[in-house]
């Protein structure tokens, strides 16, 4: 343990270099994160209470900013959970099971990352609406998903898969299904197995990706702005009414509501930075091993 | 209960793991499965445990065949090779577990749990590990926990993979000798997997030699050490020297050696190349004419050797 410690800090002794090098660097990224980071959320919150607390909470509490956030919170609170099976899912069969086109099925949980989210909101129109492949049949069903709810979730969805499979998948490899099939060998059923044994060694990094994956919700703007339809006070979400109030010059509201946003991915960052912490714990004493 | 095993066969896709194999086992024995990596040996206990499912054959169970029947109505114990002990239970919910997923009807009360777990860890001589987690113990440690475990569920048979293979050799032969013990006190009808034939030689009432998928020779230690089936068996139940000899040549193990200062008497001359004190044997090693292979010899210390030294001429005759 003790010359472990000690290699590790002779490398990076090594690579520290010279002081006066270091302060450089280390400033530099200070400078690069207050300029690029600190100072556009000061900017957005100093907008939003430029006219007064008053001005800031009628933004708010406007009833079409409250409808975009019951609608994203509505979406966010279908389509995470939906990612979440998908994720544990996909992840339990790349990890556990050997299959032919596996390699692929991984390639494609990936896919999302690599499509621009306009792209992703293009395909469900092209899909799903008046005019598209489903077009005829949902209209003779009277069911809507183009500019409405399910057009927003679908999309929202197909953006942030890869999160929850992504994290899990490594994890899961990492740790092999030897626990599971000693669980099998002493009588456990599937649900048994999964809820007493897999479940509890990949808690944290399944909070890890959950939390990803609702940052992400959240904020989508491109693929749900292709699909909602901008109708206001039902088809808007608040990135989609942030970007409304914004073009109608109306900037203190803009601002008021993005600072809403931020408070949520605020809040969210925490999560992450507390679950990451778990996560990197349990690695360590599974390292120590 | 006995455990019969017929025409068992087994491939990865082109790899063929099992070829027709035919075993019986019976009530209360305890069985090594010896042999080099990728011989199949896993493969074999994985099938009986029904963790891999044969291409062809049956597993019977004391008459009953179980080759359709799913892991976990099986009732075998199983111990891994890396343990895979619950890394997130202690120790105690950890040899719990079994008792605890019974379906409700036959589960014990947690007071009846408590009483059995805490039997089986005075029986591993660890009662006093309950309430750690597995990460805080050595891996013998963690061995025997994993033992408790799997005995808990009381199988009707019990299967290591390489029990000790992830120990050092110290606490191996510990372990290896108390399992030994532990088997004839419960005579659960028992099979492990090892590559090593000194734990087989020592832990096991019968051998099963296999190599490349088949078996290469059933019997008692004594009987595979001294009557090897196979010029395979010979070689790997222990260290042999081959001395070429006119036109053919002669395989004898290093203790089965003569050796004298003094020519004739048909001895073979050989030059000693090394001298390693070995505890109650030396090994000596010896270049011979007219082959690159060497000779060893595992003698006990006596006179002869007293001032023996590197470079000396020898004369020896294998005793076969």
């Amino acid at each position: 343990m003790t010359s472990t410690t000690l290699t590790a800090g002779d490398i990076s002794a090594a690579r520290r270099g010279s002081p006066a090098g270091r302060i450089l660097l280390i400033l530099g990224a200070y400078l690069a994160f207050a300029l690029f980071l600190l100072l556009p959320l000061l900017v957005v919150l100093s907008e939003a209470l430029k006219l007064g607390l008053g001005t800031f909470f009628s933004a708010l509490l406007e009833p079409d900013a409250i409808s975009a956030l019951k609608l994203t919170l509505l979406a966010v609170g279908i389509s995470v959970p939906l990612n979440l099976v998908f994720g544990v899912a996909a992840a339990w069969c790349v990890s556990k099971y050997e299959f032919r086109g596996k390699s692929i099925l991984v390639t494609l949980i990936d896919l999302p990352f690599s499509v621009s989210p306009v792209i992703a909101g293009l395909i469900y129109v092209l899909l799903f609406g008046a005019q598209g492949f489903f077009g005829d049949v949902l209209e003779k069903y009277d069911i809507q998903i183009i500019f409405a709810l399910p057009g927003i979730v679908l999309a929202t969805i197909f953006v942030t898969v890869p999160f929850v499979a992504r994290e899990l998948i490594p994890l899961m490899q990492e740790q092999g299904s030897q626990e599971e099939e000693a669980a099998r060998l002493l009588g456990a059923s599937g649900w048994q197995m999964f809820w007493h044994v897999t479940l509890p060694n990949i808690k944290w990094g399944l909070i890890y990706g959950v939390v990803l994956c609702t940052a992400r919700a959240m904020g989508e703007f491109g693929a749900v702005s292709v699909v909602s339809g901008h109708i206001r006070g039902y088809t808007n979400t608040l990135p989609l009414h942030v970007e409304i109030l914004y073009n109608e010059y109306n900037h203190v509201a803009a601002f008021s509501v993005a600072s809403l946003l931020l408070g949520l991915a605020l809040i969210i960052l925490l999560l992450k930075q507390w679950s990451e912490s778990r996560i990197n714990r349990l690695r360590h004493t599974a390292e120590e091993e | 209960m006995s455990i019969e095993i017929s025409n068992v066969s087994k491939r990865f896709n082109a790899f063929k793991a099992l070829d027709q194999i035919n075993l019986h086992i019976n009530s209360g024995e305890l069985v090594a499965l010896l042999g080099p990596s990728g011989c199949g040996k896993t493969t074999l206990l994985r099938i009986i445990a029904g963790l891999e499912t044969p291409d062809s054959g049956n597993i019977v169970f004391h008459g009953e065949d179980v080759s359709r029947r799913d892991v976990r109505d099986r009732n075998v114990g199983f111990v891994f090779q890396h343990y895979a002990l619950f890394r997130h239970m202690t120790v105690f919910d950890n040899v719990a577990f079994g008792l605890r997923m019974k379906p409700k009807g036959q589960r014990p009360s947690e007071a009846e749990i408590d009483r059995r777990v805490h039997e089986l860890l005075g029986m591993v001589q660890l009662d006093w590990l309950a309430e750690r987690y597995p990460e805080q113990l050595s891996g013998g440690q963690r061995q025997r926990i994993a033992l408790a475990r799997a005995l808990a569920v009381q199988p009707k048979v019990l299967l290591l993979d390489e029990p000790f293979g992830a120990l050092d050799a110290k606490v191996r032969k510990e372990l290896r000798r108390w399992l030994a013990r532990l088997h004839d006190e419960v005579h659960l009808t028992s099979v492990f997997v090892t590559h090593d034939q000194e734990e087989a030689m020592e832990v096991a009432d019968r051998i099963v030699v296999m190599n490349k998928g088949v078996i290469e020779q059933i019997g008692s230690p004594s009987e595979v050490y001294e009557n090897p089936a196979s010029d395979f068996v010979y070689h790997f139940l222990g260290d042999a020297n081959r001395l070429r000899v006119d036109e053919g040549e002669v395989l004898f193990r290093p203790h089965e050696i003569a050796l004298s200062r003094e020519a004739g008497g048909g001895r073979h001359s050989g030059r000693v190349r090394d001298i390693r004190p070995l505890g109650a044997l030396v090994r000596i090693t010896l270049e011979v004419e007219g082959q690159d292979e060497l000779v060893e010899a595992e003698v006990v210390r006596d006179q002869l050797l007293a001032d023996l030294s590197r470079g000396d001429q020898l004369y020896f005759s294998p005793r076969c």
